[in-house]
């Protein structure tokens, strides 16, 4: 139990010395001095200070993340009993004809295109209307539209199955008032994914509600006044000042959201276990089913892999379509 | 006449975006709201919706008391482990990842440029790809269900260290270039200069950090099994239910009061530190 914490004594003193002593041995052969530079000062505490962070991502996330590689090469499984050897790609190639696997990307992709144009839509047009106010009010919006972006999964997703309650919940009430029949919600197949992604446009845009209202804070009056002295309209003034210099804060918005939509999994694990019919089977899902309840561990980290390629793939992707070079 | 028009057009314009927003945010939080009062009526495990209403009448406060006898007292225990787990890890990593910031920001050395763009590329991994490995590691150091696990891993690492570099570096190169010259020492520089100035981001961070901590549940999820050992967002799944669909029958007036308890130090807190929280999440985001 305790000695993970040597390796983790042992990674923080590697981090603060070798680094540092071969750069500078290298160095003083290099100029062929004996006595050590003020330069040399700033590289030893260079990696001084950077010594216990690198320790501790070194034994959690860049070993994890070597580990998951290597073991999605092989067969490791703990319930088949058999013995651990190298499978090459074969658990790619498997995921390529495992029909579950491509309908939890396909599910995973519907929730991301669902919900990803809408959010940034949404926060766009929310911090334009956030920025006509005064600021006293501006502060009162931005507080309020991030608050739901603090309270946690777990909260959520309890808050949502007592609304969407199949049969007494507060959506029916309403629906009963209006005079409209009940509905089955997060057990009906045509409903579950939407109303997730209704819920999802309510509550998470707060981050990006807050990034554009400061972009577009930043851009300098005088541009508006030259576009209306020339007589441009407003959708003009739109899509030929204001849309351009906020590039960088769309691509931003866009690429952290692929990353967070890609990933979605709370309300499968907490409120609808992938169902029903497995149409919030998302990709995540998926994986845990996979490690958690098989204890596929070589096949569940060949998906995350295929997760992690498919996120970055689609953030390059995005990035190339939306970068320019404008700059003010 | 003409200035007088425009002006009560833009007036028009304001109190229309106002409602816009008023509209929007009422709705976004409305789900809160009805947490909040759900949690103070008597709602029982049979739904009676019609006991519920837009304010609370009863004022139900036993259903906090209903919550924390839930499991034989267990929600006690869980908010100390949530703290116990919270508080320490939120701390610690703040300051290496101040350090940390600060050496990729205002320090030469080798290799600088390189440690920068692997903590940019590790940040696009999701979490399941380690995850697994991670989940192996515990069984093997024997930490399964212990703080150890709950605790360690989360302790230090690069999350945070992207932001404080991105703050430290809009700080003049003058001041620490100064400092050193007048023969100021690295660690004096970063403890006197550095981190009061960073005050700011450190709020952020400690905010973002802790929120995190606080509201994680998966990870805890997995590393713990014995009800002595779980934090409050996994007593809340055990509560609930989990992998199961939306059958399970139980008191939503008792869960709802359990979800504010777990919501409210983080709303505290947010509230608390909004100001800083505002001006410092536009860090490194607004000019890509």
């Amino acid at each position: 139990m305790i000695y993970p914490l040597w390796y983790l004594a042992g990674l923080v003193l590697f981090w603060a010395v070798v680094p540092a002593g071969v750069l500078i041995g290298f160095d003083l052969v290099r100029t062929k001095r004996r006595t050590l530079a003020i330069r040399h000062t700033q590289w030893f505490w260079g990696y001084l200070f950077l010594a216990v962070a690198m320790a501790w991502s070194s034994l959690f996330l860049f070993y994890p993340l070597l580990k998951a590689g290597a073991q999605s090469l092989t067969n490791f499984n703990l319930a088949a009993g058999e013995a651990t050897h190298w499978v090459g790609l074969a658990n790619y190639r498997d995921l390529l004809t495992d029909p579950y696997w491509w309908q939890a990307i396909g599910v995973t992709l519907i929730f991301v295109a669902g919900t990803l144009p809408v959010s940034i839509i949404m926060s766009l047009f929310l911090a334009m209307q956030i920025l006509k106010q005064r600021p006293r009010v501006q502060t009162f919006f931005k507080a309020a539209l991030y608050l739901p972006g603090v309270i946690s999964p777990v909260v959520g997703a309890a808050v949502l199955k007592w609304i969407f309650h199949s049969g007494d919940g507060f959506a029916n009430e309403i629906l009963v008032k209006l005079g409209l029949p009940m509905q089955n919600w997060f057990g009906d197949p045509h409903l579950a994914m939407p109303v997730l992604i209704v819920m999802t446009w309510l509550g998470a845009n707060g981050v990006g509600v807050i990034v554009y209202a400061a972009a577009l804070g930043n851009i300098p009056r005088t541009y508006y006044e030259v576009a209306e002295l020339d007589g441009a309209s407003r959708f003009l003034t739109f899509a030929n000042v204001t849309w351009p210099l906020i590039k960088p804060t769309t691509i931003f918005v866009t690429v952290t959201s692929l990353i967070g939509g890609f990933q979605i999994f709370a309300p499968a694990l907490l409120i609808t276990g992938g169902g029903p019919l497995r149409t919030t089977w998302f990709v995540n899902y998926h994986i845990y089913r996979t490690f958690y309840y098989q204890n596929e561990f070589a096949m569940a980290s060949a998906m995350a892999i295929v997760l992690m390629g498919l996120i970055v793939f689609v953030s390059i992707v995005s990035y190339r379509w939306l970068a320019t070079d404008v700059e003010y | 006449m003409a200035t007088r028009t425009s002006q009560s057009a833009d007036r028009i314009a304001t109190t229309g975006s106002f409602l816009i927003l008023l509209f929007y945010t009422v709705l976004a939080l409305l789900p809160l709201y009805l947490m909040i009062v759900s949690s103070l009526t008597h709602l029982g495990t049979s739904f009676d919706l019609s006991s519920l209403k837009w304010f609370p009448r009863d004022w139900a406060w036993t259903n906090f008391s209903k919550f924390f006898q839930l499991m034989q007292g267990s929600p006690w225990m869980w908010l100390r482990n949530t703290l116990i787990i919270a508080v320490p890890t939120t701390l610690v990593n703040l300051f290496f990842s101040a350090m940390a910031g600060y050496a990729l920001s205002k320090m030469e050395f080798p290799g600088r440029r390189f440690i920068f763009w692997l903590i940019i590329a590790v940040m696009a991994v999701p979490a399941f790809v380690t995850l697994i490995p991670l989940y192996q590691m515990m069984f093997h150091f024997g930490w399964f269900d212990t703080f150890f696990a709950l605790i360690v891993p989360r302790v230090a690492g690069i999350g945070g260290v992207f932001l404080f570099k991105q703050f430290m570096t809009t700080l003049p190169s003058e001041l620490t270039q100064a400092a050193r010259i007048d023969g100021a020492s690295e660690d004096a520089i970063f403890f006197r200069i550095i981190l009061p100035m960073a005050k700011p981001v450190l709020a952020v961070m400690f905010l973002l950090d802790f929120v995190a901590a606080w509201n994680d549940y998966f990870w805890p999820y997995l590393v713990t099994n014995s009800r002595e050992m779980m934090t409050l967002q996994v007593g809340l799944i055990s509560i609930m239910g989990v992998d199961q669909g939306v059958t399970r029958q139980v008191d939503y007036g008792v869960i709802m009061a359990g979800t504010l308890v777990c919501s409210l130090p983080v709303v505290i807190l947010f509230i608390a530190l909004q100001r800083f929280f505002i001006q410092g999440l536009t860090i490194g985001a607004v000019k890509g």
